[in-house]
């Protein structure tokens, strides 16, 4: 398991609603499944609005499986996770 | 070739039942009480990993190698040894390791993230007799800095060392000759219709014979099942 | 954590092999080791934390290695081995008592007079002057106890007042033990400034031997042609006579030395074991083969902070293993500061 201490940006590529692929630094990792999804919503009531994040558990079509989240405050998605 | 997992792992069961927890074996009583084990089948295939020498795991996504490069730190943690884990993608995950057996007071994390770093620490770590094993956990090729080729200067620095050194690869070394062990999964677990797991295969590179250690991480990989070595298996007939 | 100083006193009968016995064990388990007077060991924790636990822990697994030998001790931890020591005359047999810091002047200030090293003479007089506890000799002028007192009682009024230097040091030796060489081509190379430092390590580890010690510190002098004398020190743990592991120790100092500045043209070295201790065959006790090793692997720690910078050499710890926030669940701390 890799637990990133930054958490890598990544663009994730949607067709009809459905995730179909992401990109990490220059590599696209094309979606196999979503695994698992859900949400984080912590300290709400704090200032900045506390931690909103979905989470997604995916498997790719190389064989991987890792986890991103995306922050609902700006919309940015990481990548935080790989299983190994 | 994949396998439908449930079916592969039903067959074994069925004959041999699955262990979690394959005791190491040495070649003999001096070698042993210098070697240490990860606790899984991969100790069969390898001999015990033996201070000193250096060996590769090697292996591309989701396969097993860190699972296994973790249960090496805790064996060489086992009669008070410490590690050295060089981190140049800076990705270690302490929770994992404390899963896999690992004392995290005994492990020191460099967060190398230079190709020069890595070697910096490696070396330091190899030329110390503080540790028992130096790990350098390439880390994956999108966040990678060095190739395992890049280590060569430090190689002949874990000979005759203190420690053994663990280097933890996605793609194999092209140049430089060291025993590398080659990961690969076997076949992904499902549960209810999703991904829960998968079983991998471990089997050392040019071993003539052929053998393979294939081990299941199940519920995401908190949890690892050995399935054990074909030559167990057979013995138990 | 700053300084820790766990005094061990022993209860029961002190024999010489009693003694003995347990400052081999001592030894055998932590680094420093002093003598205070017999049956009374002090243990300098400093720097022992990250390793060894706390002091309390410390304490707990001496008390609980001496009882398996049936040897009954108290331990007193506190930051200075004065107070450490009183605390463990007075705490119960098998128990450990710490002073926090700041606690000691409170501490000692209600105890009679009589536990601070005093003449009899001395003490009667202060009595007379109507001062009869640690607390009201503390609070005497420095200047007024030396002039009307002496030396001696200027050093007990120090410890009083917690300002006595308070460190556990090995013994000097009580003749100089020393080793030089120098050659006639300079050396401006490390690897073999490494082995001509050998050959002097080894007339050093001869020397040592002789006299049955151990050196607990080195002091080496570099000679240069091109620079001032380059001056390492370094404290040898744990004490040894090996040629071998005394090389090890100073190659250390040499690459930790700040600024990485360059060896110049090294002409000559003199090495001289400035503290010692008696060698005894040393337990492997529980902590003694791990502390020598993890004094390496913090001297790695500190080289490579020192080399690639803070943030660089860590240790985590898990701190919340079921949040749902993957950076709440562990916490990374610097392993060197």
């Amino acid at each position: 398991m890799r637990l990133f201490a930054d958490p890598h940006p990544v663009r994730l590529e949607w067709e009809e609603g459905e995730l179909r692929s992401m990109r990490v630094a220059d590599r696209r990792w094309t979606v196999v499944e979503v695994v698992r999804r859900w949400r984080v919503e912590i300290e709400w009531w704090k200032k900045d609005g506390g931690i909103a994040r979905d989470h997604l558990t995916l498997r790719t079509a190389d064989g991987t499986l890792c986890e991103i989240f995306g922050d609902r405050h700006t919309g940015d998605w990481y990548l935080q996770r790989l299983l190994d | 070739m994949a396998i439908a997992l449930t079916e592969a792992i039903s067959r074994l069961e069925g004959r041999f039942g699955a262990r979690t927890v394959v005791t190491a074996t040495a070649a003999d009583d001096r070698a042993r009480t210098r070697r240490f084990a990860t606790g899984t089948s991969f100790d069969r295939l390898s001999g015990g990993i033996e201070p000193g020498s250096a060996i590769a795991l090697a292996g591309e996504g989701t396969c097993g190698k860190g699972t296994i490069a973790l249960r090496a730190v805790a064996g060489a943690q086992q009669d008070g040894g410490m590690a050295l884990w060089v981190d140049p993608s800076c990705s270690f995950d302490p929770l994992a390791a404390q899963r896999a057996g690992v004392d995290l007071a005994r492990v020191l994390v460099v967060r190398a993230r230079t190709n020069e770093a890595v070697l910096v620490a490696a070396g330091a770590g190899l030329r110390s007799e503080g540790f028992r094993l130096v790990v350098v956990d390439l880390g994956p090729a999108f966040a990678a800095c060095a190739s395992i080729d890049d280590l060569a200067p430090v190689l002949p620095q874990a000979r005759g060392a203190t420690a053994a050194l663990l280097v933890v690869t996605d793609a194999p070394a092209r140049r430089l000759a060291l025993p590398t062990f080659r990961f690969e999964r076997v076949a992904w677990e499902q549960r209810h219709g999703r991904t829960s797991g998968w079983a991998f295969a471990v089997r050392k590179v040019g071993d003539a014979r052929d053998e393979r250690a294939v081990l299941h991480a199940s519920s995401l990989g908190r949890r690892i099942v050995d399935i054990g070595t074909r030559a167990a298996l057979r013995e138990a007939v | 954590m700053g300084r820790a100083v766990a005094v061990v006193h022993l209860r029961s009968e002190v024999s010489d092999a009693r003694h003995a016995r347990v400052l081999e064990t001592l030894t055998g388990l932590l680094p420093r080791v002093g003598v205070e007077g017999r049956g009374v060991f002090a243990c300098d924790l400093r720097g022992t934390e990250r390793l060894l636990g706390s002091p309390e822990r410390v304490g707990a697994r001496i008390v609980a290695v001496l009882e398996r030998v049936r040897i009954p001790v108290a331990v007193g931890i506190a930051e200075r081995p004065f107070a450490a020591r009183v605390l463990a005359e007075r705490a119960p047999v098998g128990e450990v008592s710490r002073l926090r810091p700041g606690e000691e002047r409170m501490f000692l200030s209600r105890l009679p007079v009589g536990v601070l090293p005093l003449e009899e003479e001395l003490r009667e007089e202060l009595g007379l002057l109507g001062i009869r506890t640690v607390g009201e000799f503390a609070d005497l002028e420095r200047g007024a106890v030396l002039d009307r007192f002496g030396r001696a009682a200027a050093a007990a009024h120090a410890l009083a007042r917690g300002e006595d230097a308070g460190e556990v040091r090995g013994a000097a030796p009580r003749r100089r033990i020393v080793a030089k060489r120098s050659w006639d081509a300079p050396i401006d190379r490390t690897d073999q400034l490494l082995f001509a430092l050998r050959a002097a390590l080894d007339d050093l580890g001869t020397e040592l031997r002789m006299d049955g010690l151990a050196a607990m510190r080195l002091e080496a002098r570099l000679e240069r042609e091109d620079a001032a004398v380059l001056r390492l020190e370094r404290l040898v743990l744990p004490p040894t006579a090996e040629p071998a592991a005394l090389l090890r120790s100073l190659r250390w100092a040499l690459e930790e030395r700040p600024g990485r500045e360059g060896l110049g043209l090294v002409t000559g070295v003199r090495i001289e074991a400035t503290e010692v201790e008696l060698v005894r065959g040393r337990q492997i006790g529980l902590f003694a083969a791990d502390a020598a090793r993890e004094e390496e692997a913090i001297a790695v720690a500190r080289y490579l902070r020192s080399r690639l910078g803070p943030g660089a050499v860590l240790r985590p710890r898990v701190t919340d293993p079921e949040s749902r926030v993957a950076e709440r669940e562990v916490e990374w701390e610097e392993a060197v500061s």
